[in-house]
């Protein structure tokens, strides 16, 4: 594959809190390329908003702070960039959507105005013709009558509609690269639908790179070509997304299949949970994060922390059991699961 | 916001009729006699003076009569003073506390959105640490008290440069102006500081601003477009109680440096019980408040475009 | 992937028993109000602040059974005195009576007009008899040509030219008449004596003399303090830690009476508003309807009262008699205006909680009314009352001393700190500290107020609980 548009490398960021420092990322490393759509996935917590502000710079210091870690935007590094550089990244080739339409506008400005804000800043265009543009980028993310909308607040919109204001945000400067933290999360069930297609139609005209993030397998299995499925800060397993929901290769990530219901199923299966709760991230444990959660851990998984192995082309894993050491588990939901995809000694 | 201003402005009426009743009920309820301050008055004259201040008809007709000279702006005439009209006093003292009043207010607003901010973006720093320390100090510090050390202050200075640096007391120049304003304004500007520091830091973290930021837009012009526009607003609802303060405050400041201001007038006139001058001060003062709330208020909807929606419909 | 090479001993992969696991470290779960009491105590400043506070209600309470001074008990002979600890006072005699110096043969004024500017400095300036803090006596030779003399006085340095001399303290008709008595509140220290002679104007030309004045009481006043006192021993007098007022009372048996009026409308009035705001939001919050709307439209009007404004109005409306302290009318007063935000407060609260899912549940299980109120719902707005009230403490603390301040509150000679502070004012420049403790008080006392209210509020704040 070519060159990706976004390489993040052995990401760490840490939270000062009153509790102590909180080790937010763990050294996340994961690739998007042109056109294509990753998934970062994850229960909440497991730090992948945390990831995507870091890539923006946007972590807030204090209390936040990157303390390891590349992030390069088509070979440029954004780690340490100054303010300068990253202002010219931000909105101009880097778009972003937040998860909460109705408190990520600025509720005492028009949303016309909020556009033509960015277009000034980036494409030093006249009020005249940023105005114009904003009316424009407001029909391409179809909104109705969009002339009349830039004039209003948001708190006059609906919020399906202020997601779309906030798509026409992000794609105002035509980025390469769109980062949607939970773009739907927040929206009714066919609202998120429309919003889902919306972002896949820009995406198939403007060739974009989109990152998405959710916790919604669904969404998941709609959108990405790629995965990286997130624990505790560290990337578990990462892969083509078609591979990832045939053969998942980690415990968590099965355990995350597990407690979806399936469509092709017709819904007979019993939903199983994954019992317990991610680990603290005031002191991670040492070993495997999953261990304690894990049906097939191991003494190795609660001291050691098992390597991200290459099982395929793109397909990683970081669990002990594709040691070839590793006693196989013979029943269970993860019966058979590492066969053939053992590795090493 | 036409619908508001009218709204806006009946609730000021209804709040200034309120007033006005009660403050008549509590000035006609006070036990003894109002005019009992010159015992050597031969009964004819007493006599005289009841019936010139309408004191021996019932009291639903003296209020008719106050009501009707009220809508025609006419406060009354003094009872200590028999020659001045409470219109004359208001004329002649109220452009003084006025001037003042506005000095300490914009003292106080533009010094505690300033600092407020200051210390917002500086926090946890020697500058939101300093600041912090000042604000409660100047919260808990009564006004007299700095009116004391800052007079005693300049005194001092007076004295060792053998000259007049600032005058301590007074009215009439500009140099009259600078410590009562600054000691008047003194309290409000450490509550607007405090308001303007919590408000902005809450501002800070709100998704907005990082969307302003995840636009690229420099901090200068997140600050300027997005964060202080937004911060402001709690700032302006408590403007009302602010003027309101620094009305009041005026009572003690214009005391301490001998200011013929209207508070110092109004206080005298309670310590005479001069029912007169305190019923028209303070239907003047209430009046006066009432329409400087409604004013804030429209401000208020200007800045906010929610509030001015929340009405149209 | 030389990781996947990694030698690892076999045991390694044998299954892991969930007891070989690190337990997991578990943080203790607190309730609501012990968090809040443990992040209270980690707030340094709130946790002075509370210390500063039962130091205050100590001083207040235990003061007067450990200070029995009287605080209205006057000692003329010591006005407006800085303070002193166990001072001991030479007991001076009583002064031979005072009379004038005439100079006999020498004309009450010049026969023909001289020019003031001309006439000399008047000779042999000394004093009478030895100085005291009873009395200076100065004598001086006539000055030809004057009409009268002027004497001066200033403390502490030797006027430079005739413009420094100030104020005369005495001034004296005739140019035969050549002593001067000057008894005008004396304090032991230096003085400088200046004359003048004049005619008409004063003449550029002053003899200067220093005094050195010691301190001493007279007899008539020792006699007071110790029955058995004779002029010229030393007694020792009663001591004012803190100095007197100009009345000559103790000014610490003053701020300890006067911080029970202070402290008593300042806990007082806060806690009777609460209780009637907490009663009226409470009932406007629980009923909804038509009572809330009538209960809140007659609260924003009280609200829209200018509250200064009517505070004098009613303490004017409630009038005083002569021998009334103003404490009632004032607590009063503050009752009645400040009782509105409370209400609000709590009607918000209410009106919120009753919407919430634990409230409908419990109603749903079906919980008496009056058990959702006192079980459920005013439980969970007392941090939001506790931190209101905290800060209206202070409030009116202020408010009383604001208005005692000006004269409308707190009547003489009842004390309250800020009518402390509105006799100490007239005196600031000659004896500071009449004015400064009262102030100092009041300022600490808010002080400690509004840093324990800060403190309690980020202690109460849900939002901000010890382990996020």
């Amino acid at each position: 594959m070519s060159r990706p548009l976004l390489e993040v490398r052995d990401l760490r960021v840490e939270f000062d809190t009153h509790g102590g420092v909180v080790q937010a990322v763990r050294g996340v490393s994961f690739e998007a390329h042109r056109g294509r759509t990753l998934a970062l996935v994850g229960e909440s917590g497991c730090g992948k908003s945390v990831t995507v502000q870091a890539v923006m710079g946007l972590i807030p210091r204090p209390p936040g702070r990157i303390t390891a870690g590349s992030v390069r935007l088509d070979g440029t590094e954004l780690v340490g960039a100054s303010e300068a550089v990253l202002g010219r990244v931000r909105g101009k080739r880097i778009g972003m959507i937040f998860q909460d339409p109705m408190t990520s506008l600025n509720p005492t400005m028009t949303v016309g105005r909020q556009i033509t804000e960015t277009l000034r800043r980036h494409e030093g265009l006249s009020d005249t013709q940023a105005r114009a543009r904003a009316v424009e980028l407001l029909g391409q993310v179809r909104i109705p009558e969009a002339r009349t909308r830039a004039d209003q607040y948001p708190f006059q919109l609906s919020g399906g509609m202020r997601q779309r204001v906030m798509i026409a945000l992000a794609i105002a400067c035509n980025p390469e690269l769109l980062i949607a933290d939970e773009p739907t999360t927040a929206l009714d069930v066919t609202i998120q639908a429309q919003v889902l297609t919306l972002l896949k139609d820009l995406q198939r005209e403007r060739q974009l790179s989109i990152v998405l993030i959710t916790h919604d397998l669904g969404v998941v299995a709609r959108m990405a070509d790629d995965v990286a499925v997130l624990y505790a800060g560290q990337v578990v397993e990462s892969g083509p997304a078609e591979r990832l929901f045939e053969a998942p290769a980690h415990p968590y990530t099965l355990g995350l299949r597990a407690a979806l219901p399936d469509p092709t199923e017709g819904g007979r299966r019993r939903l199983t949970p994954i019992e317990g709760a991610p680990p603290d991230l005031f002191s991670p444990p040492p070993g495997c994060a999953y261990a304690e959660r894990c049906p097939a851990a191991m003494r190795a998984c609660a001291t050691r922390l098992p390597p991200l192995w290459e099982l395929e082309e793109s397909h990683r894993s970081r669990c002990w059991l594709h040691h070839a050491l590793a006693e196989q588990p013979a029943e269970g939901p993860l019966k058979g699961l590492f066969r053939g995809r053992t590795l090493g000694a | 916001m036409i619908r508001l201003l009218v709204r806006r402005l009946l609730t000021g009426l209804a709040t200034v009729f309120f007033i006005v009743t009660a403050t008549f009920l509590a000035v006609h309820w006070v036990p003894g006699d109002p005019l009992l301050q010159d015992k050597g008055q031969a009964p004819e004259v007493r006599a005289q003076l009841i019936h010139e201040y309408g004191l021996d008809q019932p009291l639903g007709v003296q209020y008719g009569v106050y009501l009707r000279k009220l809508a025609r702006g006419d406060f009354g005439i003094s009872f200590t003073q028999q020659n001045r009209s409470v219109n004359d006093i208001i004329r002649e003292h109220f452009p003084v506390s006025a001037t003042l009043g506005l000095l300490a207010l914009a003292l106080a607003t533009l010094g505690g959105i300033l600092l407020g901010s200051i210390s917002a973006l500086r926090r946890g720093r020697a500058a939101d640490q300093a600041t912090r320390l000042a604000v409660i100090l100047g919260i808990s510090v009564p006004s007299f008290v700095f009116a004391a050390i800052l007079q005693y202050g300049v005194s001092e200075l007076n004295q060792r440069a053998g000259m007049t640096v600032l005058p301590v007391g007074g009215w009439g120049t500009a140099a009259h102006l600078l410590l009562p304003s600054l000691v008047l304004g003194l309290g409000t500007l450490a509550f607007l500081t405090r308001l303007m520091r919590s408000s902005l830091l809450e501002v800070i973290t709100q998704d907005h601003v990082r969307t302003a930021r995840a636009k690229g837009l420099s901090e200068r012009q997140v600050f300027w477009s997005h964060q202080l526009r937004n911060a402001l607003l709690p700032v302006i609802t408590t403007l009302g109680p602010a003027v309101a303060a620094l009305t009041t405050g005026g009572f003690v400041v214009e005391s301490v440096f001998a200011i013929p201001g209207l508070g110092r007038y109004f206080v005298q006139a309670v310590q005479q019980l001069d029912y007169t001058v305190i019923l028209g001060l303070t239907v003047f003062y209430g009046t006066f408040l009432v329409l400087m709330v409604v004013a804030i208020d429209l401000v208020y909807a200007w800045v906010d475009p929610r509030i001015r929606w929340e009405h149209h419909g | 992937m030389a990781d996947a090479l990694i030698p690892m001993p076999h045991e390694d992969f044998a299954p892991l028993s969930r007891q070989t696991l690190a337990p997991r470290a578990q943080r203790p779960s607190l309730s609501y109000w012990q968090d809040a009491w443990i992040r209270l105590r980690r707030n340094r400043q709130a946790w002075a602040s509370l210390w500063i506070l039962f130091a205050l209600l100590l001083f207040t309470v235990a003061g007067p059974w450990l200070w029995t001074l009287d605080p209205s008990e006057q000692t003329l002979s010591r006005v407006s005195e800085p303070p002193s600890w166990h001072k001991e006072a030479l007991v001076l005699p009583p002064p031979a009576p005072y009379r004038e110096e005439l100079r006999s043969g020498w004309p009450e004024a010049p026969a023909t007009a001289v020019d003031p500017q001309t006439l000399a400095a008047p000779a042999n300036f000394a004093f009478i008899e030895a100085p005291s803090i009873q009395g200076v006596r100065l004598r001086w030779d006539p000055v030809p040509g004057a009409s009268g003399y002027l004497v001066y006085r200033v403390p502490e340095r030797q006027p430079a030219d005739s413009s420094a001399l100030g104020i005369p303290v005495g001034e004296i008709q005739g140019g035969n008449h050549v002593s001067f008595e000057d008894t005008f509140n004396l304090k032991a220290g230096t003085y400088w004596y200046s004359v003048v002679a004049r005619n008409g104007d004063e003449s550029p030309r002053f003899s200067g003399l220093r005094a050195e004045l010691v301190d001493g009481i007279p007899l008539e006043s020792a006699r007071q303090e110790s029955a058995s006192a004779q002029p010229g021993q030393r007694v020792r007098l009663q001591s004012h830690p803190l100095g007197t007022d100009s009345l000559g009372r103790d000014l610490l048996a003053r701020l300890i009476r006067g911080a029970r009026v202070s402290l008593f409308i300042g806990l007082l009035a806060p806690f009777l508003a609460g209780a009637l705001g907490i009663l009226v939001g409470g009932l406007a919050g629980y009923h909804g309807g038509r009572v809330d709307q009538l209960l809140m439209r007659f609260t924003d009007f009280v609200m829209a009262l200018p509250f200064l404004l009517f505070m004098i109005l009613i303490q004017v409306a409630c009038g005083m008699e002569a021998g009334d302290s103003g404490i009632p009318v004032m607590l009063l007063a503050l009752v009645a205006l400040s009782w509105t935000s409370m209400a609000r407060l709590v009607r918000g609260q209410v009106l919120q909680l009753r919407q919430a899912d634990y409230v409908q549940a419990a109603r749903l299980l079906g919980a008496r009314p009056m058990t959702l109120l006192l079980r459920h719902l005013l439980p969970n707005t007392l941090g939001v009352v506790l931190v209101s009230l905290t800060f209206a403490i202070p409030q009116a603390i202020f408010t009383e001393a604001f208005l005692s301040f000006i004269g409308l509150g707190v009547v003489p000679p009842t004390p309250s700190w800020g009518s402390l502070c509105n006799d100490g004012i007239q005196t600031f420049l000659t004896s500071p500290h009449e004015f400064v403790f009262p102030a100092l008080l009041i300022s600490l006392t808010v002080l400690a107020f509004n840093l324990l209210g800060d403190g309690l509020r980020d202690a109460l704040d849900p939002r901000l609980r010890s382990h996020p």
